[in-house]
């Protein structure tokens, strides 16, 4: 049984949800459950979506929806899934996790890993703002290299966070699952189009979308989707698929901008161009790129995508 | 004991307002608190922030309820928070804002002092940030603290550029202030007390909500700019549609004479040369703003490939 | 019908008959002959249930939430360092109303480590929102898996219950059990059809937060969902009495309390022990009596002040400490007893603690111990090895 096309409402994430303005995630949110429409249950691991969206009495979920913890998410989600099929109701609709980066990288992997590996029927997307924003820009095992946090600050004996981004689509596909994907809310046709493939696998399936955070990152609210652009135009994040565990689809592009680019217009990298030695870091981080397109391609069976925006 | 309420939104600074009050006073010699009201509140949103100062030690730990100042830092919160409630019979109303005090929309009875401090942060900080130029008000208005504290706990917080700026903004503000006169608190016909704001409705076993009740918060007040749309060049590639993160623009097909109208139209501009052959063809299509909702994010009109939706600021 | 069988295996037959749609759980000693069994019953086509193996506690207890919530009757068991890993995931599941039930092998928390019985584990539990109920044999706690659905599945309770059943001493201990009639049990615990759920149908939000406005009140209704569990409990037992004729009482047993002057209290399979000790005393013409308290919260205050009303004294066996103060049970009768102006003299006694057996001797030590006044040491250890403390006194 499906619900009648006509009674779909169209946003499925509703107005007056408490998102700062210019929210990477919420649009996230938004343009995912367009892709799925309203036959998706959805459990949210705590983070902002969840805080900005369920103060109760108010939902801005039009879909059925349920938080229960911060790094449960997929043991929730595998808890419905199962019920579903022992139910007899598996045809009502697909279970789909949608988690921060926090929750996902972090606290929440060891729940991930069990869901993957038990082979739940679960598609579980991963919005990455690359910190801990719902508390206000802690350090997560997602935030790139050198960037600024609250708990990797820059400082005399700081360029920031030490380390690199913690690269969760290749552990996630170690898993040996048929679907892992990177998108960006930068790409809605991108998006819309792994969304839906995501949903349609049977099986467990992972998307990872960047999703910048104005707030957080420390830019203009309305450059939210220019700020996702760059750092896909200057090998700063990946988009690809790895399907049946070959990389496949890497997105091309066809004018590679420098680094400088994406990272002069975030506060978090700002010290970079004023501190001594910032330069040599903002090299490194180039050269991370460079590294980054030039593995991306060599490991693409075809690099056939195309930048759909 | 002074007590002092702090309403702003999101994202304006109130809490570091509050925190530099309580800062100033020490400087004057005085015990002080500041504290927050400790919510989730993000950018935007109404919040509250409380500072007290006294010339003993403040043991007192509740929120501030009978305040003897309230300072308000974004005149759009008067018809959205009943910033006056509780206010001591003397006390003083700061409001953020370019009218006069009668037209701000607070009791008449009440001694309400306006400020520009948007207008003044512009022209002096170079960004709307209000919150410095507003503890220059305050100090000038109420004379609780000495403008000179005020200076010192800024200068403290934010040092270099950024810190003379600010201290600019708020001198000139204290001046403004310094120079209005207390009003006396005319007595009113009590106003009668809005039937009880909150609903009572029953409350669940557990904490499970009904979907999309979110939309009676109204998120449009939350917004400082909007934007505007030129219908008559828009190409209808649905681009501001599709990144709004509130769906606050709303996607409308014209059926019948109102479609006929609008591909007329659009067929005069395209014969003008104003748009292209596509664009003819979605005339009927429409794109409008919510602003019940829309938070002036402004990604719609970064988004817009032929620029043609600008952001405007939001008259308050 | 009775037959001999392992503690465990008659857990997993009590879960089968309750016919719960989803199950996880993951193995630590000594719950794993229960989880076993019920795989082994899936496996043979016994049992039809989904089982998730899950890769923690703290993810079988997240996996009953999400199945639950979905309107599905779940189950898991677990003890000791799994019950601990729970331990958010517990009042996450009491706070959503979810009727989720679990048994609960009770064992000592580490460190040091120790596999053997005792009952810190839940009770470390106390304050989650769950119902606790203690079984004293494997009858009980097999007849109690069926009850516990029956009580967290009520409209009027909606809390989920942990049914506690000693570690070793009952888990992996064979005796006869009163087998349930499958025919019966469908009688007695129809299917479970809440009335939230989540359903694309009607897409409720589970799991939203509540600010200052509203926290205190859901906390009330739990409260009081816990406190109308003191009628439901005994309610449900006497009519689970009709059916099969076996009615355990209410929240606690009373065993020749009547005319006692000494009364000894504990939870778990201790209390068979205990009676047996206080029959001894009785022959020997001692007024002795024992309560057995089965349910640990909510906390029968009236039953206990009733039923300890004309008593002389009355010991508490804690196999739990909060460390720093006294036994949890110790403190919660005392408290029971503070309005009342006749109350009895009460002794706390901590003891079996990390599987050190009770004895009958170490209960007729206690009731010498209450009978003749006597102040015990001042930490209430019974049947400490003082001999091997190396510790100084302050």
């Amino acid at each position: 049984m499906q619900a009648k096309e006509e009674e779909r409402p169209v946003d499925l994430l509703a107005s007056g949800h408490r998102a700062c303005a210019g929210c990477g995630a919420a649009l996230t949110i938004q343009e995912i459950l367009r892709a799925t429409g309203a036959n998706v249950f959805v459990a949210n691991s705590t983070g902002c979506m969840e805080i900005i969206s369920s103060q109760y009495p108010q939902s801005a979920w039009k879909v059925p929806w349920i938080h229960s913890l911060f790094e449960n998410a997929a043991a929730v989600a595998s808890g419905i899934e199962v019920a579903l099929k022992a139910l007899g109701r598996d045809e009502e609709g697909k279970v789909v996790v949608i988690a921060g980066d926090g929750g996902t990288v972090d606290i929440g992997m060891q729940a991930i890993s069990g869901m993957l590996e038990r082979g739940h029927d679960v598609c579980y997307i991963c919005y990455d703002n690359e910190a801990y924003m719902n508390t206000g820009n802690q350090r997560s095992g997602s935030t790139p290299f050198d960037a600024s946090t609250t708990t990797s600050p820059f400082g005399k004996k700081s360029f920031g966070n030490d380390r690199p981004k913690k690269n969760m689509p290749a552990i996630v596909a170690a898993h040996g699952i048929a679907y892992v994907a990177t998108s960006s809310v930068g790409y809605p046709r991108d998006l819309t189009k792994k969304v839906q493939k995501a949903v349609s696998v049977s099986g467990p399936a992972y998307l990872q979308i960047h999703a910048p955070c104005n707030v957080g990152w420390g830019f203009d609210s309305a450059k939210t989707i220019e700020i996702a652009r760059l750092a896909v135009e200057t090998g700063l994040w990946m988009m690809y698929e790895i399907v049946d565990g070959e990389l496949v689809n890497v997105m091309k592009v066809s004018r590679q901008q420098p680094v400088e680019e994406y990272l002069k217009q975030q506060r978090r990298f700002a010290h970079l161009f004023k501190m001594p030695g910032g330069e040599a870091q903002i090299k490194l981080i180039q050269d991370y790129a460079n590294h980054n397109f030039e593995t991306y391609k060599a490991a693409s069976r075809e690099a056939t995508g195309e930048i759909q925006t | 004991m002074k007590e002092i309420r702090i309403h702003g939104r999101g994202g304006q600074g109130s809490v570091t307002a509050a925190e530099l009050l309580a800062v100033a006073a020490f400087e004057d010699g005085k015990y002080s608190q500041a504290f927050p009201f400790f919510g989730v509140e993000r950018r935007g949103a109404p919040v509250t922030a409380f500072t007290r100062l006294s010339d003993k030690k403040i043991r007192l730990r509740s929120q501030i309820y009978e305040p003897d100042y309230v300072i308000v830092q974004d005149a759009t919160l008067v018809s959205a928070v009943d910033v006056t409630a509780g206010l001591k019979p003397d006390g003083i109303v700061i409001v953020n804002s370019e009218k006069s005090a009668e037209d701000v929309g607070l009791n008449a009875g009440i001694d309400v002092r306006t400020i520009d401090a948007t207008g003044i942060a512009l022209e002096i900080i170079g960004r709307p940030i209000v919150n410095t130029t507003l503890l220059g008000a305050f100090a000038g208005a109420t004379g609780e603290i000495s403008i000179e504290s005020i200076k010192q706990s800024v200068l403290a917080r934010f040092p270099g550029k950024i810190g003379e700026v600010n201290v600019q903004a708020a001198e000139k503000a204290y001046q403004l202030m310094a120079a209005t006169e207390r009003k006396p608190h005319k007595k009113t016909r009590a106003r009668k007390k809005e039937a009880a704001r909150e609903s009572y409705e029953k409350i669940p076993t557990a904490a499970i909500g009904k979907p999309g009740t979110s939309e009676v918060t109204e998120t449009g007040d939350w917004r400082i700019f909007y934007p505007e749309f030129d219908m008559e060049q828009c190409t209808r590639c649905g681009k501001c549609f599709e990144n709004c993160p509130d769906a606050a623009i709303i996607e409308r097909t014209l059926r019948g004479k109102e479609a006929d109208e609008a591909r007329k139209r659009a067929e005069e501009l395209e014969k003008a040369g104003k748009i292209k052959k596509a664009a003819v063809k979605k005339a009927h299509i429409q794109y409008e703003l919510d602003p019940t909702y829309c938070k002036g994010c402004g990604i719609c009109a970064n988004e817009c490939p032929i620029q043609g939706i600008k952001m405007k600021l939001e008259e308050k | 019908m009775l037959e001999i069988m392992e503690g465990s295996h008659a857990i997993a037959l009590a879960v089968k008959a309750a016919r719960p749609n989803v199950v996880s759980a993951y193995p630590i000693t000594p719950q794993t002959h229960i989880v076993e069994d019920i795989s082994q019953l899936i496996a043979d086509g016994d049992l039809n249930a989904q089982y998730v193996k899950v890769e923690s506690e703290h993810s079988a207890m997240s996996v009953c939430i999400g199945a639950s919530a979905t309107g599905a009757r779940t189950y898991t068991a677990t003890t000791s360092q799994g019950l601990a890993l729970m331990h958010e995931v517990l009042f996450n599941a009491a706070g959503m109303r979810l009727p989720i039930v679990m048994t609960v092998a009770n064992r000592a928390l580490s460190a040091p480590l120790s596999i053997w019985n005792d009952h810190q584990d839940s009770i470390s539990e106390r304050d989650s929102g769950w119902i606790q109920i203690y079984a004293e044999d494997n009858t009980e706690a097999s007849d109690l898996t069926i009850q516990a659905y029956r009580i967290a599945e009520d409209s009027r309770i909606q809390v989920p219950v942990m049914v506690c059943m000693d570690g070793y001493t009952l888990t992996h201990t064979y005796e006869p059990v009163e087998l349930l009639e499958q025919d019966l049990v469908d009688d007695f615990l129809p299917p479970y059809r809440p009335t939230d759920f989540l359903s694309v149908y009607d897409p409720k939000s589970f799991g939203m937060f509540a600010d200052p406005n509203y926290y205190t009140e859901f906390r009330y209704q739990n409260h009081r969902a816990l406190e109308a569990a003191k009628a439901v409990i005994p309610e449900i037992s006497t009519e689970f009495g009709e059916v099969f004729d076996r009615d355990y009482g209410g929240l606690i047993e009373e065993y020749r309390c009547d005319d006692a002057e000494y009364v000894l209290m504990a939870m778990g399979s201790v209390v068979g022990t205990l009676k047996d000790t206080v029959d001894d005393l009785r022959d020997d013409g001692v007024r002795a009596g024992a309560i057995k308290l089965r349910s640990y919260r909510p906390f029968p205050a009236d039953e206990v002040r009733s039923a300890l009303a004309g008593v002389e004294a009355v010991g508490i066996l804690d196999k739990n400490i909060s460390l720093g103060f006294e036994g949890a049970l110790f403190t919660d009768v005392k408290a029971s007893l503070y309005h009342d102006d006749n109350a009895p003299k009460a002794f706390g006694f901590i003891a079996g603690l990390g599987g050190r057996d009770i004895p009958k001797r170490i209960f007729v030590k206690m009731f010498d111990c209450i009978r003749d006044d006597k102040k015990i040491a001042k930490s209430e250890f019974f049947d400490l090895r003082t001999q091997i403390l190396d510790f100084q006194e302050v």
